[in-house]
């Protein structure tokens, strides 16, 4: 028996396994500290940033849970609808189920409701998940044992700080105060005691940040789709003009607009280079937004793709253009979806009526017809903007009515036309597909001229601003204009006529004291006067300048009291 | 490389214990052993009771030992399974004996199946339900629909209606987690079992034992505390070989179906609904007239009406074959079944096809050495695509009856709304038939092979040595193509999807067993060690934008987007194990277990637990006071058992412990390529989840106290259980601060509680020569609550439905409380409701409606389930009735969803609309608006149904013998032939958490579950 026993035990515990036998060494999974060891997995890391900066423009919640019943569709609910929509120039056309109601009503139906909401969580743990993306790459960039120039180092840090600042600039406009988090978080050390950072001081680190991109940075972008210095800077720009610092917001303004890389669109140019049309919209056209297509104009551009893997989609095309096909004409929808008529569109967002009036005279206070104005203008605008339709065969006209103030659910008010995209001819199936996956401009150096004009208004210098303005006045075949024209109101519509849902307006007018009540955002005075809709529902106040820090926020710092932000 | 160093293990061990045996002068004893039928029994083992020498009988039954000279006062002990052991005396003079051996009583020395061995039931402290070998029938694709209402502790629901019938879930005693699978463990002859429920033919089980009690359960570790159940397959007979036919064909229908609207009802039911409500603030009322489409009035006016529900489903069949070899010779018992199930589902092109081929072989190598392996091979084939049922806006359920499906030529048309630009914006809807057109082959072959090596240690009586080894393997293919005559192919210029996937599980298990009794002690020791690893890897390709449809899924390199997808895991389990038996004279029993369990993907600072067990077991009949007792003698049973241990639910899949980076692939413009835009595609990673070093196993304490009665002889047999289950450090998703970045982290935070009562009765009523009634009961009672959440305070997640004291699926809502009607004193209390409107129950009491009037509505899970069948027997016919039942539970009505679209796109359900002329409390007005808080319907799900009748008749053995023919049965099955049930939607079992839309379709949306008749013969020879 004994001798059993003891070959017994030895026969097992001969079984026995090595030590190993129970660690992971997963082969589809990739765990941080395999992929950032060399030059290569840092810029996969980039890459998924800029997957997520694309996201803007694509649905809010694409990369949170879809699984989870209740989250609204992706193809409806934008991103960056709150970035731009609910102000002076943009209101909501058709208020689907989704959130697009609350631009239309802010205090009374809105902002309440978005404690709770979604959309306001969804867009709040996207920007932070895009932090924690930057996190890691500056401070694993730090480890001595990769193998690089410190140049590449330079380039690759300065554009993930970059995007680190992108993120705060978003959560500082939007929720104000927000906790500052550098670090990388891990498992181990769940921190449930964050604490709202002053926005000066959140405004304090973007500028170390940018200040950094600034210095490491080259002027050219590694490859196309990528930053390039002159991002750092227009955002460097934007933060000085909103802390006051409009000498230094000079400085950087003039700095981009000297840059010989950048030059204004001024001739036509490109894939519909002799189809009619102007260079204003000649540089939104599928082929001709990237620099490498010639749009010298450009500072980044959003790449996506048809038919590729990673292409992905955007879907400001759905959201702003408007739904034409529904329109009724003796009892038909005669318009039909077409690639000539810009795709499909579900006209979520509209421009309100006193985007229009900016192109008029009575407005724009210009001598002589501003009607030529190729951003907008009745006749010269034609290609910037959809004021009629043509259908049937003979072929008829129907003007769109645009002289009363905008209301909701209609389909006869005139849509922007730089969003227009839909599938190649060579696929014909696909005409109402609901995405679009064009390139997309950004940021472009229209906007720096128009910073440089804001900080030499506030430097006093009225002249320089005039003189600054009418270059892009110039280009868009627009009257010019003289240093009596100047004021912060003239700035903002002039930039709403130049940059109609590509600025982020919001945050424009949020950036923008009021000069008859400098205690407040020129948002609410702008808001109230010219989006009707709003107006008649209910007039926006000092409240609803900032969103409500989401519920979950509130509700996941258990070990400290998150304070909410004022009136929620 | 662990399998080798166990074989290598596994020849030292044999070589070292081959012994040579010497031989004495001896005397030559021959003999034969034949049954009590007089048929000669091979395989029995024969030797002096004095001696350890055994020889076996061969095929004719005949015997020859060899026995010394000197031999006296000794006997001949003649041993096998199956038969209660014999002694004769040994008599010298008697050259030639003829033994008739004696079939066990199954009652006396029936054994059950524990885990790594078999105990008789009679020692048995722990719970274990038998699964119902009569209803392993023809009639059940797989063995789980076979033990619904079965068995007691173990309940089982058909979650939705396929071909295939695998869409069900088990639970033993209860849900014990809140997020992780609470499926029972399968262990199928001896081996972990990794397939699905359908891969096993369920005419190749011999018999099921379900685990429940921690006792029971705990041998099995991390992977317990779901339940175990315990297959297995069947073995050769000892005795002649004999050949077994089983055929049964059946065809099936839905039990039910939503009561869809035709074209002429629809026509009014839209043209009368309000679109926007003629009292609210003053404006004018607009009526879903306004809505009609062309094509609407168009299909009205012909009297163009489609039944797509019709269009879409058809009679159900069901065939199935098996064919079977076994019996033994001397020194082999074999096993070969091959077998063929061919279901044809309620909707069309759902089909499901099973071939399998078994062969269990037992191989008695020398006297101490028996190898023995059981192969099944098994062919899975799921071809075809059925029509879309229940898809959101799609389905046919959904579907407008004013609609086209075919065109003029009689082909399907693709958007049957043409021109379906008249209901834009709503996104185009596509025939919902148009998955029938589809290509897709779908096949799984599967190789599921148990083998084992037993070693009986010659020198020491009881001893043995098992190395169990286990592979798996199984290779899925599937193509799916979408041509230009489907939808999706339409919109994708040609669509191919080509998937395939390979999974591996090996095991090796290592058992010294030893038992023996000493007087009136006997003792049970069995060690254990094994590994366990199972891998996965699949590749799916998906490509779109074809140049034609000939080339179907061999086109990809011409695809002009291709996407590829592949995953991979790996998975370890490192285990040992030790458990003692101890028993007093058969009256006091007791089992104590202990089990390590170490998993790869546990985090790695919890990479082994430890899951200890007890059990006492007490026979009180054996007790001298006993016999005090008046009534003893009708007493034959009567055993208290108790058990109480920790075991796990494995929970935690490969690598959820690691951080990850979730794919995010950026394109970019190639600088050079201009305006033609030849987008590069860069792998971009983003953070997806943060390390979890500490996420382990969930645990579970369980307390169990039962009561076995026999009486009269067995003929009466009662059983009853009270069980006490814990489960704590269940896995949660913990949400976390978004400013970490990411939103939740899995944690082991949770707790459950599951108490309930098992009760199982079977009775012989009546036994005459000619006529039996045996009835047999079983009910179940368990209540489920969650006990702790987060561990933070937070006793409710909203988010989740999740309430501290409440089961863990529950309903949760505004409760409805009728119809609104004209002067109803509620209407202040739903502000900018109207007469019509559907009322919400006050919950609160206060003065309007508001989120604090939301409240539970009933669990999920039924709260009690329970099956009673009876059997009748008279001479050769036999007729069995069998009731199954679930009850205490709601369910979502979903039916009643009034989810029209905000066109009026979608078709519903005939009701009985509010008017006010027709003041009705059943349902709202007809009105787009008229339950703006989406109050839902929930109904009391309980239910009973008549599962199965079964009328046999056996053909009398005088008429077969001429034939030689030993057994020809004839049977016919009706099942789910009735249900009773308050439950107003098409089925109180299908899931509404099944629904995978976001509205809440699927559920009673879904396919009916059938109603079928089967009729099948049973032949063996």
């Amino acid at each position: 028996m004994k001798k059993i026993l003891i070959l017994s035990i030895i026969v097992i515990a001969g079984l026995s396994c090595k030590k190993t036998y129970l660690v992971e060494t997963p082969k589809d999974v990739l765990a941080p500290e395999d992929l950032f060891v060399n030059k290569a997995g840092f810029e996969q890391g980039l890459y998924g940033l800029y997957n997520q900066i694309r996201q803007e423009r694509g649905g809010y919640y694409q990369d949170s849970k879809p699984s989870n019943p209740g989250y609204t569709d992706p193809t409806n609910d934008i991103s960056n609808g709150i970035m731009m929509v609910g102000t002076d120039n943009a209101y909501c056309n058709y208020p689907g189920s989704s959130n697009e109601k609350y631009y239309n009503q802010w205090s009374t139906g809105g902002p309440i409701s978005l404690v709770s909401d979604d959309y306001n969580s969804t867009v709040f743990s996207w920007l932070y998940k895009v932090i924690l993306g930057a996190n890691m790459i500056i401070h694993r960039a730090d480890n001595p044992a990769i193998n690089w120039t410190s140049a590449e180092k330079g380039q690759i840090v300065g554009e993930a700080k970059t995007v680190r600042a992108w993120a705060y600039r978003h959560l500082t406009f939007l929720w104000g105060a927000v906790p500052l988090v550098l670090d990388e978080s891990s498992g181990l050390n769940v921190k449930t005691d964050y604490v709202r950072t002053p926005v000066a001081q959140i405004r304090n680190q973007m500028e170390q940040d940018l200040l950094y991109a600034d210095s490491a940075m080259s002027d050219q972008a590694v490859v196309e789709g990528r930053f390039s210095k002159a991002v750092a800077d227009h955002y460097l720009t934007e933060l000085y003009l909103a802390e006051g610092r409009y000498q230094e917001a000079a400085n950087i303004a003039n700095k981009i607009i000297s840059n010989p890389m950048y030059k204004l669109i001024t001739a036509r140019y490109g894939v519909n280079k002799s189809s009619p049309g102007s260079p204003f919209t000649d540089m939104f056209i599928d082929g001709n937004s990237n620099r490498s297509q010639g749009n010298t104009e450009a500072i980044w551009v959003i790449q996506n793709a048809y038919l590729s893997v990673g292409g992905d989609y955007n879907i400001m095309r759905r959201m702003w253009v408007n739904r034409y096909d529904q329109i009724s004409i003796g009892g038909k929808n005669p318009i039909t979806v077409s690639i000539a008529n810009g795709g499909r569109g579900l006209g979520r967002y509209a421009a309100t009526r006193y985007v229009f009036q900016t192109f008029s005279p009575t407005v724009d206070g210009r001598t002589g017809s501003s009607s030529a104005d190729q951003r907008g203008g009745a006749t010269g605008g034609i290609y910037a903007w959809r004021y009629s339709w043509t259908y049937g065969n003979p072929v008829s006209k129907l003007n769109l009515n645009y002289n009363t103030d905008e209301s909701i659910n209609n389909s006869q008010w005139p849509n922007p036309r730089k969003w227009d995209w839909a599938p190649p001819a060579n696929y014909p199936n696909d005409v109402s597909n609901s995405s679009g996956y064009n390139c997309q401009i950004y940021l472009r150096l229209a906007e720096e001229y128009l910073f440089l004009a804001e900080a030499q208004y506030y430097l006093g210098d009225l002249a320089g601003a005039a003189q600054t303005i009418n270059v892009l006045r110039a280009r868009a075949n627009a009257p010019l204009i003289t240093a009596g024209d100047i004021s912060i109101d003239f700035i903002l519509d002039e930039r709403s006529r130049e940059l109609f849902t590509e600025e982020h307006r919001r945050y424009t007018l949020l950036r923008v004291r009021d000069p008859q009540n400098p205690a407040v955002p020129i948002w609410i005075r702008r808001t109230n006067a010219y989006n009707k809709v709003i107006a008649n529902n209910a007039p926006v106040i000092a409240n609803d300048t900032l969103l409500p820090l989401p519920q979950s926020v509130i509700n996941a710092n258990i070990t400290l009291p998150m304070p909410q932000n004022p009136g929620y | 490389m662990l399998v080798k160093k166990c074989l290598l293990a596994l020849a030292i061990f044999i070589s070292a214990y081959s012994i040579a045996q010497e031989v004495k002068t001896s005397v030559f004893i021959t003999g034969t052993v034949m049954g009590s039928d007089k048929t000669p029994l091979s395989g029995v083992s024969v030797k002096l009771k004095s001696s350890a020498k055994k020889v076996i009988s061969d095929a004719d039954g005949k015997f020859t030992i060899i026995v010394d000279s000197t031999v006296q006062n000794d006997s001949l002990v003649f041993v096998t399974d199956g038969f209660e052991k014999h002694k004769v005396l040994y008599d010298k003079l008697i050259m030639n004996y003829t033994i008739t051996l004696k079939e066990t009583d199954p009652d006396q020395n029936e054994v059950v199946e524990v885990g790594y061995g078999t105990q008789k039931k009679k020692d048995v402290t722990g719970a274990i339900s038998t699964g119902p070998k009569d209803q392993l029938n023809a009639s059940n694709n797989n063995f789980s629909e076979g033990q619904k209402g079965a068995v007691s502790g173990v309940s089982v629901t058909t979650n939705s209606s396929s071909a295939e019938g695998n869409n069900s879930s088990t639970l033993v005693r209860g849900r014990g987690s809140i997020l992780s699978n609470t499926a029972p463990l399968i262990i199928l002859d001896g081996t972990i079992f990794t397939g699905s429920i359908s891969d096993i033919n369920p005419n190749d089980i011999e018999n099921i034992e379900n685990l429940k009690d921690a006792s029971s359960i705990a041998i099995y570790g991390s992977r317990g505390s779901n339940g175990v159940t315990i297959i297995k397959t069947k073995q050769g007979k000892k005795g002649k070989m004999i050949f077994k036919y089983d055929g049964s064909y059946g065809v099936s229908t839905y039990i039910n179906k939503p009561d869809l609207m035709n074209g002429n009802d629809f026509y009014n039911f839209k043209s009368t609904r309000i679109l926007v409500d003629s009292n609210a603030g003053g404006q004018t009322a607009v009526y879903g007239a306004t809505v009609l489409t062309s094509n609407e009035i168009y299909n009205y006016q012909h009297h163009n009406s489609t039944d797509w529900f019709d269009l879409a489903t058809q009679h159900g069949s069901r065939m199935q074959q098996t064919l079977s070899l076994s019996g033994s010779t001397e020194k082999t018992r074999y096993f070969f079944s091959g077998s063929l199930l061919s279901v044809q589902g309620i909707a069309k092109n759902d089909q499901y096809k099973r071939y399998t081929l078994r062969s269990n072989v037992e191989y008695l190598a020398v006297k101490w050495l028996t190898i023995t392996s059981n192969t099944q091979i098994s062919v899975n084939n799921r071809d075809g695509l059925p029509a879309d049922i229940s898809g959101t806006g799609t389905g046919v359920v959904y579907f407008n009856p004013l609609t086209t499906p075919y065109d003029t030529t009689g082909k399907l048309t693709l958007y049957p709304w043409d021109p379906y630009k008249t209901i834009s914006p709503v996104e185009p809807i596509g025939n919902p038939l148009s998955n029938l057109l589809a290509i897709r082959q779908d096949n799984a072959y599967r190789i599921g092979s148990a083998n084992n090596v037993k070693i009986d240690f010659p020198f020491l009586k009881g001893l043995s040595y098992k190395l169990n080894t286990g592979v798996e393997m199984e290779y899925d293919f599937r193509n799916t193509y979408y041509g230009l005559n489907t939808v999706t192919g339409f919109t994708n210029q040609g669509k191919a999807t080509n998937y395939n996937h390979v999974k591996r599980n090996f095991l090796v298990e290592n058992i010294l067993n030893y038992a023996h009794d000493f007087g009136v002690h006997s003792i049970g020791v069995t060690l254990m060690y094994s590994s366990q690893s199972n891998d996965y890897n699949s590749d799916s390709y998906t490509g779109t934008t074809f140049p034609n449809d000939v080339l179907t899924n061999y086109q990809m390199s011409s695809a002009s987007k291709l996407t590829q997808t592949t995953s991979y895991y790996k998975q370890n389990n490192l285990s040992q194990l030790i458990r003692l038996n101890y028993g007093f004279k058969g009256k006091y029993l007791l089992t104590v277990s202990t089990r390590r369990d170490g998993y790869s993907a546990f985090g790695d600072n919890k990479k082994y637990g430890i899951f200890p067990s007890a059990a006492l077991g007490w026979q009180i009949t054996k007790e001298h006071f006993f016999e005090k007792f008046k009534y003893y003698k009708y007493i034959t049973n009567l055993k208290l058992r108790t058990s109480f241990g920790i075991t796990g639910n494995q929970a935690v899949s490969a690598y959820s412990s690691l951080a990850n980076f979730s794919t995010r692939t950026y394109v970019r413009i190639d600088s050079a390529s201009g305006s033609t835009q030849t987008p590069i595609v860069e792998n971009g990673v983003l953070p997806s989840k943060l390390a979890n070093p500490l996420l382990g196993w969930e645990s579970q304490k369980e307390f169990d106290l039962g009561l076995d009665i026999g009486l009269l002889k067995g003929r009466i047999n009662i059983g009853v259980d009270y069980y006490d289950k814990n489960n704590y450090d269940l896995l949660l998703l913990r949400t976390l601060p978004p400013e970490m970045g990411i939103t939740s982290l899995t944690q082991n935070i949770g707790k459950v509680e599951n108490t309930g009562i098992e009760f199982t009765i079977s009775t012989i009523n009546i036994s005459n020569k000619n006529f039996t009634w045996s009835t047999q009961f079983n009910y179940s009672n368990n209540k489920n609550r969650i006990t702790e959440l987060y561990g933070n305070g937070n006793d409710v997640d909203l988010t989740n439905l999740w309430f501290k004291g409440q089961p863990i699926n529950v309903n949760y809502g505004y409760k409805f409380d009728g119809v609104l009607q004209l002067n109803d004193k509620n209407l202040g209390f739903q502000t900018g409701s109207l007469p019509g409107f559907v009322k919400v129950k006050n919950i609160s009491g206060n003065a309007t409606v508001s989120v604090n009037d939301k409240t539970i509505i009933g669990q999920q899970d039924p709260v009690y389930h329970f099956g009673f069948t009876n059997t009748f027997k008279y001479k050769n016919l036999s007729l069995s009735i069998f009731f199954q039942g679930a009850g205490g539970n709601m369910k979502l009505d979903n039916l009643q969803t009034d989810n029209t679209g905000s066109q009026i796109t979608n078709n519903v359900i005939k009701r009985n609309w509010w008017t006010p002329t027709n003041p009705t409390n059943e349902h709202w007005s007809n009105d787009y608006n008229a339950n703006p808080l989406g109050v839902k319907i929930y109904e009391d799900a309980s239910f009973i149904r008549l599962r199965d009748i079964t009328l046999s008749y056996n053909f009398p053995k005088s008429l077969l013998s001429k034939a030689n023919i030993n057994n020809f049965r004839l049977y016919i099955t009706a099942r789910n032939l009735a249900t009773i049930t308050k439950f107003k939607g098409i089925d109180p079992e299908l899931d509404v958490n099944n629904a995978t839309t976001s509205d809440g379709r699927g559920g009673q949306w879904g396919l009916p579950l059938t109603k079928e008749f089967t009729i099948g013969v049973s032949l063996t020879f």
